[in-house]
């Protein structure tokens, strides 16, 4: 992909856009209360790596550095799930260590891009004038930049740490965090309970923290979700140029890029990882468009 | 009272975004002086050494006189030498945008065939079983980055079926079929990953547009739907689209870092890798300006592209 | 605007109406449209049954103006769509019953045949020009589809055919109006617009649903009037869908009063404006303001709303609603009155004593 990669998907989640939810995913489950079962895996796959990744450490079989020097690039089978790279290292171990070192990454982007995306788009969306043009001025200028090339830049001036990445990416999803919680405060400052609060002579802070608040949570919570999987797409596209997280912790793009040059003798290296990184974004994805479904369908009409 | 003039709002935020990009790239160097020079010629470089590299990028200076400075040589098309090669960076440019360029219409040519007929045929019949297909498969696309589908491409069909080259560049003067060939994986690879995102906005938009009367009208009077699809209900719902497009080219004169890098296609994209590792810094601060200036000529080109689509569009502004 | 009518089709209209009266009364030939107990069934995506037109009849003669009047929701329109035989592409529409077109039932005709009639045996005058014009494509190319649906023409030709089309219609300087884009148009010129839409095709049929609904009072009256010129000039069917029964009165030779998808009561306009049977037809009479009276006063409005389509609860449909309402309304279907030949309604409680009764 382009340094667009990094560029959050606005037209598909910004809360402008009218395209409906996946209608071949589980549309026919709204309509009862049960959760849906492909919202069921979809959580199940995210607690499994989540889970793996806080209980590797404790398993002694799974150590990602520790070389099998009898069976270097095995296929995956018995005594190795995912078969060995070429120094030996179990695949499976080294996949799960590359989802801490994605999993972080994504979690420093959400809190910086939730915390400072959405300050600002609440200030924005609710004192509007000047302070709205300056904030919409100065996302426009943020999405105006190569996202990618910018944060590499950072990375080979600063080095590849976990801080300047996380928080980096985090800040090229800002825009996108400020105008997707704008637009709520926008449908909201118009709703009845506001404007009886406002009468009622109720202070602004007040109706902030108490009405407004939590409706904007909602919408960003479900972009959360979304900015989990630009994160953890943009980390592993630094990692496969070079800008990444580098050993002893790898994370997920690095594994892969290192498993490029044996692809045609042993594929699972790079595919392995790769299938993981794919699978959770995929399940991040389909949380987010169902929570932002469901918001949408409760929250107001926009 | 504010003054209001038609466009003046538009042109002048872009005109702001457009200098504010040109200050902060100016100002790269002028961040950390010296620790680019320390990052280009490692620890071992003498104070000497250092005053004089920061010298040559123009660190040291201040970074307002540092990006007027700029400014004037890339108002005569200098943009200085690299300093790894020697080469001028316009010289660099010059050479590396047409491929680039090639690449981004190779990948929408791909992206467009894909995206739009399925768009036109799942609309039709939303919620029906192409539509399903369609729009779950677009869906789980949406998950696979774009390293990894051009991994998965170099695999199946460079090391597995070994029809196409995995990397390498030929120019189109040199051989034109070699080009194609080169030009083959890198174009499917980002192609693939914009037809997911092209599809479901297009999906979304003709939706709207086929439940409207004009819609029902045109059928009214006899008009068979493929022609209907095409004729009628395509250009009315391209907006959203023709954005994605404009936006994708600004951006790809930036450079598609990563397809370029992947498939060694000696793009703007690998200019702007390698020179960022090499702490090129004149190359660098060229490609982020030119990035700058194509996200910000691609809105202008797409709003005037929106009022040939759109009538109505051009007669608001009037 | 009005004196481009007046002048263009103040001598004709005069001279043909005899015809169009005459023509109707030879029943050698099948009228121009009949429909027999058309019936449809929607299946909404959630998996309900919603009977929208239930045993639907009526008759168009060439030359003749059937009105069908009724609150929205009764299914008018959706008569309109099913005759036309388009609906809604996502809808799932289940029809049954007769609709023939010259004798020929286009219900069991193969598709391509139906497709043929469009535009050509039937056309459509849509409510609403703001909306049933398409904004992106020029008022000429969209007038002329019905033709270039079939065949290829060139541009000059298109062009020429547009500007004939729009002459015919009224509209003034129509070589410059037929390269315009439809928001350049004022309401009523896209009414007419779409009106030389619907004839370019030159139907045998037009169905017109709500044409003026969506249009300034004054220039209702002339789009009215251009219908009926046309209709006098080509001995062109019209179904007027309205649901302002005041304004049929001098327009439709016939009226069909429909309600919950049903013909409650049809017959010759003034019999029927004149002397109501059905308790649903006076209803709506009543809520027609006059022009005589006291300026002031409230028009009754007709409490409660039509009955749930999705239900299929025997008896009177109206009888919620109907002061005249007894027990047996709501329990059995209502028996259909025989005014006169041609008047007809289906009330237990009809508001004049009938003729005969059959059920």
């Amino acid at each position: 992909m382009s340094t667009a990669d990094l560029d959050l998907p606005a037209t598909e989640s910004g809360a402008t856009n009218p395209s409906g939810p996946p209608v071949g995913l589980g549309r026919r489950n709204r309509r009862n209360r049960r959760i849906p079962i492909s919202v069921l895996i979809a959580v199940g796959w995210l607690a499994l790596v989540l889970l793996a990744v806080l209980a590797a450490p404790l398993l002694p079989g799974l150590d990602p550095l520790r070389g099998d020097f009898a069976h270097p690039a095995a296929p995956p089978g018995a005594g190795h799930w995912l078969g060995t790279d070429a120094d030996g290292r179990d695949v499976l171990a080294r996949t799960i260590a590359g989802a801490r070192a994605s999993f972080a990454v994504a979690a420093l982007t959400v809190l910086v891009g939730l915390v400072l995306g959405g300050t600002l788009g609440l200030a924005a969306g609710w004192f509007g004038g000047w302070t709205d043009r300056i904030i919409g001025f100065a996302t426009e200028l943020l999405m105006s930049v190569p996202a990618l090339i910018m944060v590499m830049i950072a990375v080979s001036l600063r080095g590849p740490s976990l801080p300047v990445i996380g928080s980096l990416i985090g800040l090229f999803t800002v825009p996108s965090f400020s105008r997707v919680v704008r637009a709520v405060v926008l449908s909201l400052a118009d709703r009845g309970f506001v404007v009886a609060a406002r009468m009622i002579g109720t202070s602004p802070w007040r109706i902030l923290r108490r009405e407004i608040v939590p409706h904007v949570a909602a919408a960003a919570a479900a972009f959360a979700f979304t900015a989990t999987t630009v994160a953890i797409v943009a980390e592993g596209s630094l990692s496969f140029l070079g800008f990444g997280l580098r050993p002893p912790a790898p994370s997920w793009g690095g594994i892969i890029a290192e498993g490029r040059t044996t692809l045609g003798s042993a594929p699972w290296i790079s595919l392995a990882p790769a299938a993981a990184l794919c699978l959770t974004v995929l399940a991040a994805n389909y949380l987010g468009e169902r929570l932002r479904s469901a918001d949408q369908k409760g929250g107001p009409a926009r | 009272m504010r003054l209001r003039l038609p466009g003046a709002g538009r042109a002048g935020r872009a005109v702001g975004v457009l200098l504010a990009v040109v200050l902060a790239a100016a100002a790269l160097p002028h961040v950390m002086p010296g620790s680019a020079a320390l990052a280009a010629l490692g620890p071992t470089a003498t104070p000497d050494q250092i005053a004089a590299y920061d010298r040559r990028i123009g660190a040291g200076q201040n970074v307002l006189s540092g990006a007027l400075h700029w400014l004037g040589g890339a108002a005569h098309g200098d943009f200085g030498t690299s300093l790894s090669t020697g080469v001028p960076v316009a010289t660099e440019l010059g050479e590396r945008i047409p491929v680039t360029l090639e690449l981004f219409l190779a990948a929408q040519l791909v992206a467009l065939a894909i995206a739009v007929p399925l768009a036109l045929a799942s609309a039709w019949r939303p919620g029906g079983l192409l539509d399903r297909i369609a729009t779950a498969g677009a869906f789980l696309w949406l998950a696979v980055p774009g390293f990894v589908l051009g991994l998965v491409l170099i695999w199946v069909a460079a090391v597995q079926l070994r029809i196409l080259p995995a990397t390498g560049w030929v120019r189109f003067g040199q051989d034109p079929a070699q080009n194609l060939k080169d030009l083959v994986l890198p174009a499917l690879t980002l192609g693939l990953t914009e037809a997911a995102v092209y599809l479901r906005t297009l999906r979304a938009q003709l939706i709207g547009t086929l439940d409207q009367t004009y819609i029902a009208a045109a059928r009214a009077r006899g008009m068979a739907t493929r022609r209907l699809l095409v004729r009628r209900a395509l250009r009315p719902s391209a907006l959203p689209l023709v954005t994605l497009i404009g936006i994708g080219l600004g951006m790809s004169l930036g450079g598609s870092v990563l397809v370029e890098t992947l498939f060694a296609v000696p793009g703007v994209g690998n200019l702007a890798a390698v020179a960022i590792a090499g702490r090129d810094f004149p190359v660098v601060q060229a490609v982020v300006v030119l990035s700058a200036v194509g996200v910000v000529g691609a809105t202008v080109l797409v709003d005037l592209f929106y009022r040939r689509l759109d009538p109505r569009i051009a007669h608001e502004h009037r | 605007m009005t004196d481009a009518w007046t002048t263009a089709g103040g001598t004709i209209a005069g001279a043909t109406i005899a015809t169009a009266a005459t023509a109707t009364s030879s029943n050698a030939t099948p009228p121009l449209l009949s429909v027999e107990s058309l019936s449809t069934l929607i299946h909404t995506p959630d998996g309900r049954a919603l009977r929208i037109l239930r045993d639907v009849d009526l008759t168009i003669e060439a030359g003749e103006c059937l009105g069908v009047v009724g609150e929205s929701g009764s299914g008018k329109s959706f008569l309109a769509r099913t005759v036309l035989g388009v609906h809604g592409r996502t809808d799932r529409v289940e029809t049954t019953g007769r609709v023939r077109l010259d004798g020929e039932d286009l219900l069991s005709a193969p598709p391509r045949r139906r497709a043929a009639v469009l535009g050509t045996g039937i056309a459509m005058v849509h409510q609403d020009p703001m909306t049933s014009l398409n904004p992106v494509v020029r008022v000429g190319e969209q007038i002329v589809e019905a033709v270039t649906n079939r065949q290829r023409l060139p541009r000059g030709q298109r062009r020429a055919l547009a500007a004939r089309l729009l002459q015919s219609v009224d509209v003034p300087d129509p070589e410059r109006r037929a390269r315009a884009w439809p928001h350049e148009l004022s309401g009523g010129l896209r009414q007419r617009a779409g009106i030389a839409a619907a004839l370019a095709g030159e139907p045998r049929l037009l169905l017109a649903d709500e044409p003026t609904t969506a249009l300034d009072v004054t220039v209702q009256r002339t789009v009215l009037d251009l219908l009926d010129r046309h209709r006098v000039e080509r001995g062109l069917g019209v179904l007027l869908i309205t649901h302002d029964i005041g304004l049929l009165s001098g327009r439709a030779r016939r009226i069909a009063v429909m309600y919950a998808g049903r013909i409650v009561e049809t017959g010759r306009t003034e019999d029927v404006t004149a002397a109501p049977v059905h308790p649903y037809t006076a209803a709506l009479l009543r809520s027609v303001p006059r022009v005589t009276g006291p300026l002031i006063r409230t028009l009754p409005t007709i409490a409660g709303s039509p009955p749930d389509p999705a239900s299929n609860a025997p008896g009177c449909p109206f009888a919620s609603r109907c002061d005249r309402a007894e027990a047996l309304c709501s329990a059995e279907a209502p028996p259909l009155v025989r005014v006169s030949d041609s008047h007809t309604a289906a009330c237990h409680r009809p508001l004049i004593p009938a003729e005969e009764s059959c059920s």
